[in-house]
């Protein structure tokens, strides 16, 4: 500027500085200084400057100062001008200055992809609201739960689209509600809600959401991968053999049931195959693909069963794994649960399972965090469960909460035509290939149509395993059938021997151990639940220590 | 293509950043344009991917300047 009003000088005192106002401000204190006259002339529009050209020299100035525009304006009029030029510095200052901005918009360009990258692709559905309540983040997880399109509620007022969600109120309460639990449409979502401050005070808020419906399924994902593979069902109503009538009727009834979701108590004789049909529902049910955990409530002792069943946290009791370890009732989430021999189960444990069957939840034995699970009870009884009801032995409460749908599977006896269909099945399954196609004689399938068949199904397995593994002729004669058959017949506690009995085995443990189960045990070399389990079947009373 | 261009108002203001940026700055494109043909000039240098233009003076109504 000094440098175009000294070149200005040159042509008279009076000098007109004509430009945009930030130019002329405090120009004033040159004049003096350079001893002209300087009058300032204040352009608005780049379309007046011709008319301040001409007022300017109307006014008498001798000389104008300005841009290139005025400059062309005082060549037409012959009128000398001076052209405020920019000089190398501010040439390369305002360069420097533009590779500043150009650096910050393109820091700015990165961080503003990576958080919409965030905001697009994060599992939760995301919305955020300005103070004045109106969206300006809306992600697609928002947009597929609640069904709203993104470009219905963006710039709008929240509580206009989506109500349901009162975001806005953190403005107003300054506090954050977290873990609520709100219906929008259809479904159910998990809902955090945070109020965004700057320097403390609120500029807006945001919501993160998910489906709780596909919480669950995650869930159910994370157990099934986390949890072991070994709970699964492989049997299907085609494994269950038989073209009786009952049978078919129990298939029939068996596969109405697998349609719906009520607990199922089966009924049977011992090996009639309770376990196999509680499987074939579970297959055929929309649980199917989910867990199939079955325990036999006769197999272990209460203590252990329970632990077993409700699962513990790290150093619950004595003995207790330090990683403590998941319930089958929870790993059994999204599945079927199936209790054999459920008339078993302690009195105290069964108060236990109907809290569980009537609340949805299970806690882990020494943990105080509840874990809802979703299971389909199926149980088993080969006893008179009624009786037990009356007899005080199993409660009232629980057996009708069990008792929903109802399946008795007839035994062999009952249903002798069929025994061939299993018999052919069963060499199909298990004898090796050459004996396949082994035949039975009449007499010999007559011995087995004449049998009472007191372990049903599963006994009649057995032995025509037993025959096809020692079987050497085409024909299966009447009196090896017989041989095998004896040979089925218990002889441990109740055959006259000179050798000690299993169950005299166990006595002399315990006694050697005190009555102490665990050392016993240990003196017999089987684990503490097979020494009870043999205890209860052989009748061996606890010794007292 | 370059990110930032200076659009100089004449040829004289052409040559003087042409003296001062083209060692020290030159990924910085230079071009001449005054008026509607310097608004035509920043269009076209938009739609080539020029981020930024620095011009002598602002349009108007956006900041105070020199015509």
């Amino acid at each position: 500027m000094i440098r175009a009003l000294e070149k200005a000088r040159h042509h008279g005192r009076r000098i007109a500085l004509i430009a945009y106002p930030s130019m002329v401000a405090g120009i004033d204190i040159l004049g003096p200084i350079l001893d002209v006259e300087l009058k300032r002339y204040v352009i608005d529009d780049e379309f007046n400057v011709e008319a301040i050209v001409q007022q300017a020299f109307r006014e008498g100035a001798d000389v104008a100062v300005g841009g290139v525009i005025t400059g062309r304006i005082c060549r037409r009029h012959h009128r000398p001008c001076i052209i405020l030029r920019s000089g190398s510095e501010s040439i390369i200052q305002a360069t420097l200055e533009a590779k500043r901005i150009v650096e910050a918009r393109h820091l700015e360009k990165i961080k503003s992809s990576l958080f919409q990258t965030v905001i697009d692709y994060a599992s939760e559905g995301i919305v955020s609201i300005d103070q004045d309540h109106r969206v300006i983040i809306f992600n697609p997880v928002a947009e597929s739960i609640t069904r709203i399109n993104r470009q219905r509620v963006q710039g709008r007022k929240l509580e206009e689209t989506l109500p349901q969600l009162k975001l806005e109120r953190l403005l107003t309460t300054g506090k954050d509600e977290l873990g609520q639990i709100i219906k929008v449409g259809r479904i159910h979502i998990l809902c955090n809600k945070v109020l965004i401050r700057l320097t403390g005070s609120p500029v807006g808020a945001v919501a993160t959401f998910q489906d709780i419906g596909k919480i669950q399924q995650w869930e159910a994902s994370i157990r099934k991968t986390i949890y072991p593979e070994e709970h699964r069902a492989v049997f299907n109503f085609d494994d269950i053999v038989g073209s009786s009538s009952q049978i078919k009727q129990c298939i029939s009834i068996a596969a109405q049931f697998a349609a719906l979701d009520s607990s199922i108590l089966i009924s049977g004789e011992t090996g009639t195959g309770k376990e196999v049909f509680a499987q074939s529902i579970h297959n055929a049910s929309s649980r199917g693909h989910r867990p199939f955990v079955a325990i036999n409530c006769a197999a272990l002792p209460a203590q252990i069963l329970e632990s077993e069943l409700f699962g513990y946290v790290g150093g619950a009791f004595t003995g207790a794994s330090q990683k403590g370890k998941p319930g089958l009732l929870e790993i059994a989430h999204g599945g079927t649960l199936f209790l054999d021999e459920i008339s078993e189960l302690d009195y105290s444990l069964q108060s236990k399972l109907l809290r569980v069957i009537q609340e949805r939840k299970v806690m882990r034995l020494g943990s105080d965090r509840v874990l809802p699970i979703d299971i389909r009870i199926i149980t088993a009884t080969n006893r008179n469960l009624k009786e037990s009801v009356a007899g005080k032995r199993f409660r009232a409460d629980l057996y009708y909460r069990l008792n929903v749908l109802r399946l008795h599977l007839p035994p062999l006896r009952e249903r002798p035509g069929d025994i061939e269909p299993c018999i052919r099945r069963f060499l199909e399954r298990h004898a090796p290939p050459l004996h396949r196609r082994l035949r039975f004689s009449r007499p010999a399938l007559e011995v087995f149509l004449g049998y009472t068949w007191p372990g049903n199904v599963r006994e009649l397995q057995n032995i025509i395993e037993r025959i096809a593994a020692v079987c050497k002729e085409k024909v299966v004669r009447e009196g090896m059938v017989l041989q095998m058959m004896q040979e089925d017949e218990p002889s441990e506690p109740f055959t006259v021997s000179h050798r000690a009995t299993p169950a005299d085995r166990i006595r002399t443990a315990l006694l050697d151990a005190r009555g102490r189960q665990g050392e016993a045990a240990k003196l017999l070399g089987i684990s503490r639940s097979t020494l009870w389990r043999r205890m209860k079947k052989l009748g061996v009373l606890p010794a007292r220590q | 293509m370059a990110q930032i261009a200076f659009l100089a108002p004449d040829e004289e203001m052409l040559e003087t950043a042409r003296a001062a940026l083209s060692h020290t700055h030159p990924d910085v494109l230079l071009e001449q344009g005054l008026l509607s043909a310097g608004v035509d000039k920043a269009r076209k240098l938009a739609r080539e991917g020029v981020e930024l233009i620095v011009i002598r003076r602002p349009p108007p109504s956006t900041r105070p300047g020199c015509p």
